[in-house]
């Protein structure tokens, strides 16, 4: 086989056929250094081609540069700058979720962005088989699919960036959930020590005013005085008891902000119609503002207009705020109102209804079904 | 459901017409019928009159038969004087349902179609506006009442909202998401040239979506032409404008926003803001509340057919006593609510400059309609429905069950 | 697309009451066949039964005594002293009320009155139904109710007629503001279109066919067409040759079919001989072949009413209704004093408990 002469001069390696899909453990094959030697020597790995090699070679060997991959049958370029370590040993399984992670990178879409639960198994399933290819399909499969990746990557930067920004939304709220949550069983929790704390310190009233009782000599057993003291007291928390109660209710979990984002909602329109309210600003006019200005002709401030004088005038107009303007708007709406409104061109078409279809049939057959049904004849 | 005499079969339809045709040929009718046999065989050999005689009505009651046909009937929702109210749906789809309301024969008016059906059916027929209840219907039945077919609306209405301070809370951007509900629909009023004239809580109905539409067209009516006098005696007292008190007889659109400025206050204080019980009471009251009308600040008002004041004259209300009443809604809001309560209807705001007021733009932002107070279903205990947002029940108890279920990772 | 087309597409006028020319002719020759059979049942089923059936009026013929009957609605409006709008209000109702029921079925005479007094109620002007009657001597209270609400089924429900008369007032004063046309120029226009358009697109099939804004520039160009150009010229500013000559192409035609009616044939339609002569016969003919069922309207209307009355009776008890149309037996004006505080759709109670 043939190979390009390595310009910075270090050895040649010869390695075994096939792609190596192990970190080595104690030898790196680029330098034949041993792990004995060098206790921390760390295996350094690049996206590239992942030729595992010594941090040390991958310093001497690229440090001044990019270069090409040591390995024999590598003709890959490198940099410096691209190698990390591996998280896995196994670097097969390394390459593949560096592939997944970056798939789904760009296909970031989730299933509240589907209409149907079937279209987003399709969505899951050709991503899948892209990632297949790209992992594992042969020279031409994996270089289509690379296209398409990068494809998807460039086109739909804005939406991905969109779906990443909802992600993170979605986790702060969910973390915000989560410490509301923690929050109130913690405060449940105090409140429970608060609760007992609070019954014993009664009992020992209770047991205190007994004792008090007795020793004033009130009548009855002391069992008895304690059932009326208790008596007395229920009876005092029973008022204000309805209050503590619902305060208590209150301060539980805020269960407004449930779910709402995956839990159902699989319709696109939803979520944009939430984002849409919020991300402009209110329109007082909600949207209808410009359907109702005048296209063919503008107001303006006065009209001439002799007979209208007196209505400017006379008093029972004038005082109670009859509105010339009122008048003179309506009176040039209607003047241009459905000027290129072509009736018979919009109509035409409607007296071809199924009414008359009907009838016909009819006629042919002289026999009629239950209903005819005219339909709206008037369209 | 109860099974409505109203849901119209082929065969019925036959027979009903027959009857509505002619009932002083009952004889005629029973013959054509006992022998039997369907019309279309016994006349001309002319087919297509065959065809179209199967049914013995002429057009314009074919098509009304069609509409009537296109909704189905069910129970009562409701009964008054003047009509009833029933549920219905599409028939072509069930889950689309509507309010039929069907108006009663009216023995005392003796002068045919009573005005406000009139009003009511010509005005909604040409306003359609998500703000205001829609019609999507009018036909006529057997008996000849009218039948409206209008949107069903089963969230009450905003006076129900207002006055239930025992369950309902809202705040500032409530107030302002349906301030802006009801501007709209009286701006798309008067932009149509209609004058609503009856615009109160009670008539401000609230779809199951937050919506609140502007119902209750009896009192509607176009906006008049020069020296053409119209009534005075409109608009339910406590939201009558000074104008209309003193029998003014040609106005403008000013006499809506008057009610809309109430409606603004009474959003705010939970009560009706100018509440007198008789006209001349009403007069008083808002002498004390906005101030006297005289040739000073309203030129001309003396003239006036009716006008009568207490001698007492009380100056113009300034900015502070409005702050104090209703400082939730911002100084944003108390300018808004003080010009649509100006006295001299030329100076009064009008719908469309309240709705290029700042006030929407400040903060707080108008709640969501999703997100409004509805009526409490009255389903228990207050610190419940304070909890709940209103109207997602279902989903709550949902994701409490599934917290049951998870066995994964604890909270 | 110009806002205040898209305005006007929603209206009632457009909706339910527009149509091709194709589209109307079919709809006249259906209503026109229907009652010839129904009516034909009918007097065959009388007793004794009428043979040799009646010659039955032709769409041409209804079409003729349609329009010396609006004529003759036009003069008894006139004579109530009722403003233009509602003079032509009442005129189009009768002419869309007779698109789907046949001259022959419903009496156009008793129609007329109906009219008239509908058109009122619809336009907001509230004529005591007894003052309205005693101004036609021989006609009563009870004739001129009782094809009302037949009327309303026939007009589909849909009250509202959009006219071009405000139109016109707009187009003046426009020009008035532009400042190029001296004042007897305009007041000439101003009145000559005005003429036409009391008369001509209520006796043409303009309102079916044509916008009122339309039929006012049709109107406006048979009086001052430069005028109209001028208008348009502004109007179309900005905008593409081919739009404006579109909507060129369309005023033209409705010109051409007010010019049928101009307005000097109204008279013509009483007293010349001519009109008189054509309508004698067509009358006479109308008076054979007329709906038996319906030649009493005020009898039938009775009757419907006991049937509905006799149902509403036995399905409820009969619960005392409270007089909610109050001193309804006073003033004219008082138009409104009738039902006020009526809780009816959307009152809370009336919507029953939730579902």
């Amino acid at each position: 086989m043939s190979r390009k002469p390595v310009t910075n001069g270090s050895t040649v390696v010869r390695l075994p056929t096939g792609p190596t899909t192990a970190l080595p453990s104690d030898i790196c094959p680029v330098c034949k250094r041993v792990r004995y030697l060098n206790t921390d020597m760390e295996f350094l790995i690049n996206p590239e081609c992942y030729h595992p090699m010594c941090s040390n070679c991958v310093s001497n060997i690229f440090k001044s540069g990019p270069a090409q991959c040591p390995y024999a049958t590598c003709t890959k370029t490198l940099r410096q700058r691209g190698f990390r370590s591996a998280f896995f040993g196994d670097l097969a399984v390394e390459r593949e979720v560096d592939i997944r992670r970056r798939v789904a990178a760009a296909y970031n879409m989730v299933e509240d962005d589907f209409e149907t639960l079937r279209d987003y198994n399709n969505y899951l399933q050709d991503v899948e088989d892209l990632t297949f290819d790209l992992i594992s399909g042969a020279e031409d499969e994996r270089r289509a699919a690379e296209q398409k990746l990068l494809h998807r990557e460039q086109e739909f930067r804005d939406e991905i960036e969109r779906n990443k920004r909802r992600g993170r939304e979605a986790e702060l709220s969910r973390q915000k959930r989560d410490a509301a949550d923690a929050e109130a069983a913690r405060q449940r929790r105090l409140e429970e020590q608060r609760e007992e704390a609070r019954a014993r310190a009664e009992e020992a009233t209770i047991n205190a005013e007994v004792m008090e009782a007795l020793a004033r000599g009130e009548p009855g057993s002391a069992a008895e005085i304690q059932a009326r003291i208790v008596a007395q007291n229920r009876a005092r928390v029973a008022a204000i008891s309805g209050a503590h109660f619902t305060s208590l209710l209150d301060t539980g979990v805020p269960s407004g902000t449930s779910n709402t984002l995956s839990i159902r909602g699989l319709k696109t329109k939803k979520i944009s119609e939430e984002e849409e309210d919020l991300s402009k600003p209110y329109d007082p006019f909600a949207g209808l503002g410009p359907a109702l200005e005048p296209s063919r002709y503008k107001l303006h401030e006065s009209y001439p207009n002799p007979w209208l004088d007196a209505a400017r005038t006379h008093d029972d107009h004038r005082v109670p705020g009859y509105s010339i303007s009122e008048y003179v708007t309506r009176a040039m709406f209607d003047a241009f109102a459905g000027l290129g409104v072509n009736i018979a061109d919009e109509k035409k078409d409607v007296a071809r209804g199924p009414g008359t279809l009907v009838a016909a049939e009819a006629a042919a057959t002289n026999r009629v079904s239950e209903r005819i049904n005219v339909d709206d004849v008037f369209g | 459901m109860a099974v409505s005499p109203l849901i119209v079969h082929p065969t019925s339809a036959l027979q009903g017409a027959r009857a509505v045709s002619s009932p002083l040929k009952n004889a005629a009718s029973a013959q054509t019928s006992s022998n039997g046999t369907p019309l279309a065989v016994q006349v001309v050999p002319n087919a297509a009159a065959a065809a179209a005689q199967s049914t013995s009505l002429d057009l314009a009651e074919q098509l009304n038969d069609e509409e009537k046909r296109k909704y189905v009937k069910g129970k009562k929702l409701g009964e008054g004087t003047y009509a009833n109210v029933y549920l219905g749906f599409l028939r072509n789809d069930p889950s689309h349902l509507v309010a039929i309301k069907k108006i009663k024969i009216q023995k005392e008016y003796t002068e045919g179609m009573a005005p406000d059906a009139v009003r009511e059916i010509k005005h909604l027929q040409e306003l359609s506006h998500p703000n205001i209840i829609t019609m999507h219907s009018v036909f006529s039945s057997k008996d000849q009442n009218l039948n409206l077919v209008l949107e069903y609306l089963p969230l009450g209405d905003l006076e129900m909202l207002i006055h239930d301070t025992e369950h309902i809370r809202y705040g500032a951007a409530d107030i302002k998401a349906w301030m802006g509900m009801l501007t709209r629909a009286v701006w798309f009023c008067h932009e149509n040239f209609v004058l609503h004239r009856d615009i109160k809580p009670n008539n401000l109905l609230i779809a199951a979506d937050g919506e609140v539409k502007l119902a209750d067209f009896g009192l509607a009516r176009s906006f008049s032409d020069p020296y053409r006098p119209m009534t005075s005696n409109v608009i339910t007292r406590w939201y009558r404008p000074p104008e209309l008190l003193f029998g003014a007889q040609h106005y403008s659109g000013a006499v809506d926003v008057w009610s809309v400025g109430l409606v603004l206050a009474e959003l705010v204080i939970r009560t009706p803001y100018i509440a007198g019980n008789s006209e001349i009471h009403q007069i008083q009251l808002i002498c004390q509340a906005v101030g006297t009308p005289t040739e000073d600040n309203w030129p001309g008002v003396t003239k006036l057919p009716e006008y009568t004041v207490d001698k007492e004259v009380i100056p113009l209300r300034g900015k502070d006593h409005y702050m104090a009443l209703f400082g939730t809604l911002g100084v944003e809001g108390v300018d808004l609510l003080m010009k649509t309560l100006s006295l001299d209807p030329k100076k009064r705001i009008t719908a469309r400059d309240m709705l290029k007021h700042d006030w929407w733009h400040k903060d707080p932002r108008p709640t969501r309609k999703q997100d409004l107070p509805k009526k409490s279903g009255g389903q228990g205990k207050v610190g419940a429905d304070l909890k709940r947002r209103p109207g997602i029940i279902e989903e709550d108890r949902g994701s409490k069950v599934a917290r049951k279920l998870d066995f994964g990772p604890a909270k | 697309m110009a806002t205040e087309d898209a305005r006007y597409r929603q209206s009632s006028q457009y909706r339910l009451w527009s149509f091709s020319p194709s589209h109307l002719q079919s709809l006249r020759e259906k209503t026109n066949s229907l009652a010839i059979s129904h009516i034909s049942n009918r007097l065959r089923a009388s007793s004794p039964p009428v043979d040799p059936l009646p010659d039955f009026l032709t769409p041409a013929d209804e079409a003729l005594l349609l329009n010396f009957y609006i004529v003759d609605l036009l003069r008894a409006a006139q004579f109530c002293d009722l403003p233009t709008e509602i003079q032509a209000t009442a005129a189009i109702f009768f002419r869309r009320f007779y698109l789907t029921n046949s001259l022959m079925t419903y009496p156009p005479r008793a129609l007329t009155m109906t009219c008239i007094f509908f058109a009122c109620k619809a336009e907001g002007l509230y004529y005591r139904l007894q003052k309205f009657a005693d101004k036609f001597p021989g006609t009563t209270g009870e004739e001129v109710l009782a094809a009302e609400f037949v009327l309303c089924q026939g007009l589909r429900f849909a009250f509202d007629v959009r006219h071009p008369y405000r139109a016109l007032e707009g187009a003046i004063m426009e020009l008035r503001r532009l400042g190029d046309f001296d004042e007897s120029r305009l007041a000439r226009a101003h009145q000559r279109t005005r003429d036409v358009l009391k008369l001509s697109p209520l006796l043409t099939d303009a309102y079916f066919h044509y916008t009122p804004s339309q039929i006012m520039f049709g109107a406006l160009s048979m009086a001052d067409e430069g005028l109209l150009q001028r208008l348009l010229r502004d109007a179309f500013a900005g905008k593409s040759e081919s739009a404006k000559n579109q909507v060129l192409d369309v005023i033209q035609s409705c010109r051409a079919m007010l010019e049928k009616e101009p307005p000097e044939r109204r008279t013509s339609y009483w007293d010349g001989s001519g009109s008189k002569e054509t309508m004698k016969p067509l009358n006479k003919k109308l008076r054979k072949c007329r709906d038996p069922d319906r030649v009493d309207l005020v009898a039938l209307q009775k009757a419907r009413r006991e049937q509905a009355l006799q149902k509403a009776k036995a399905k409820t008890t009969t619960r005392e209704e409270s007089d909610i149309f109050g001193a309804s037996n006073g003033k004219i004006e008082d138009e409104e004093r009738e039902a006020k505080r009526r809780r009816v759709v959307g009152g809370g109670d009336l919507l029953g408990p939730p579902l």
